[in-house]
């Protein structure tokens, strides 16, 4: 083909004119987590079946945000900032069948809706999380976030962060989430194959995707690019001592446990009422 | 004894850069595992660097380019998908 094969799921063409090319900087990350989502979903389409109205995207606020909001040719809902999960928990409740895909950011995610998180991965509700950690919040001009690391500097740490930064594949793997994976922008094939298992996983599928701002750590998006390949180490060698200083990557927990929607239909049939729908 | 064989010969890929999308952030030219595609010298109308074919006879078609770019905004094209013939080479066959 002689244009990109995954144009035919976004929107090219809005009220307001021409849509893309997006908005995000160049090499910023986000467009490549966006491009790896429509693979997948891609995959899933003609692999299992579904048509394009089984999914729906959900986000909140932030650079992760803005792809579901204004770009995609799915439905999508553009919520409230850190209260995506609480959308999407609204979403799988109401209808089970859906596919539903969240995309959110680190701060969106560890900050300002890291309440909403621990408890949608805790009730194991039937939802794929895409978080793409930049380590920043980068639409407000780069200060340090929960996930930013130690030492790095920001523009709100100009001597760099003293802080421990949250691990949230192991925050999520302990707050009860079925799967939960961590891959990097450099890792296409696996973060694409990490995403049809999340979206065939019955329960909460969280993968987290190391995604680099070159705007606001300075460096070129090709340099970020090898960094990230060089700078993580599969999870198997993550306790050896050549691994100190890098980033754990590949699949946190794979576990089969009933959601939240089979243990309330367990209720429901229990009792022998109705499927709960309304007449 | 000498053999004859014939080997098909595919004609190399062709790389299509779109470039009201591109933003020249030229990740294509490092994940390109064949080094096939390179920054050129010519800009778009926002300045951005776009990339090129530098020698695209080592292309194998990964469509890795596809797969890492941010903008949607680059694409391989086979002769397959363009629907153009395989050309044939006869070689002269290694004595058996």
């Amino acid at each position: 083909m002689n244009t990109h094969p995954m144009l035919k799921y976004l929107k090219e063409e809005g009220a307001a004119g021409p849509r893309l090319p997006h908005i995000m900087c160049p090499g910023c990350g986000i467009g490549q987590v966006l491009n790896y989502a429509l693979y997948a979903v891609d995959a899933l389409i003609q692999e299992d079946g579904l048509r394009r109205e089984d999914f729906v995207f959900i986000s909140g606020v932030g650079c992760s945000s803005r792809p579901a909001s204004h770009y995609l040719q799915f439905d999508s809902g553009w919520t409230l900032h850190g209260r995506a999960l609480a959308v999407a928990t609204g979403a799988v409740l109401a209808n089970p069948d859906l596919k539903i895909i969240v995309f959110t950011g680190d701060g969106d995610t560890a900050a300002i809706g890291g309440n909403h998180f621990i408890h949608a991965c805790r009730r194991n509700l039937d939802l794929t999380i895409l978080c793409m950690n930049n380590g920043l919040y980068g639409m407000t001009g780069g200060q340090v976030a929960p996930t930013t690391p130690i030492g790095r500097v920001t523009t709100t740490t100009p001597y760099g962060n003293v802080e421990e930064e949250f691990d949230l594949c192991r925050l999520a793997q302990t707050a009860g989430a079925a799967y939960v994976a961590r891959w990097s922008t450099a890792h296409p094939r696996q973060v694409i194959r990490t995403i049809k298992k999340g979206v065939r996983k019955k329960g909460t599928a969280f993968v987290e995707i190391m995604s680099p701002c070159p705007v606001h750590l300075k460096q070129s998006p090709s340099v970020m690019f090898r960094d990230l390949k060089t700078n993580t180490v599969p999870l198997k060698k993550a306790d050896t001592p050549e691994a100190a200083g890098l980033i754990p990557i590949g699949e946190f927990c794979d576990i089969d446990k009933p959601d939240w929607i089979s243990r309330y239909q367990g209720i429901i049939d229990g009792l022998g009422g109705d499927d709960g729908a309304y007449e | 004894m000498g053999s004859v064989g014939m080997t098909a010969r595919m004609s190399s890929p062709t790389l299509h850069v779109n470039v009201d999308y591109c933003k020249g952030c030229l990740i294509c030219v490092e994940a390109c595992p064949k080094g096939a595609i390179a920054a050129s010298a010519s800009i778009n109308a926002k300045g951005y660097t776009l990339p090129e074919e530098s020698d695209m006879t080592r292309c194998n078609g990964c469509r890795l380019c596809e797969l890492v770019c941010p903008d949607f905004a680059i694409a391989v094209e086979t002769d397959e998908e363009r629907g153009a013939p395989l050309t044939y080479e006869i070689r002269d066959g290694h004595q058996g």
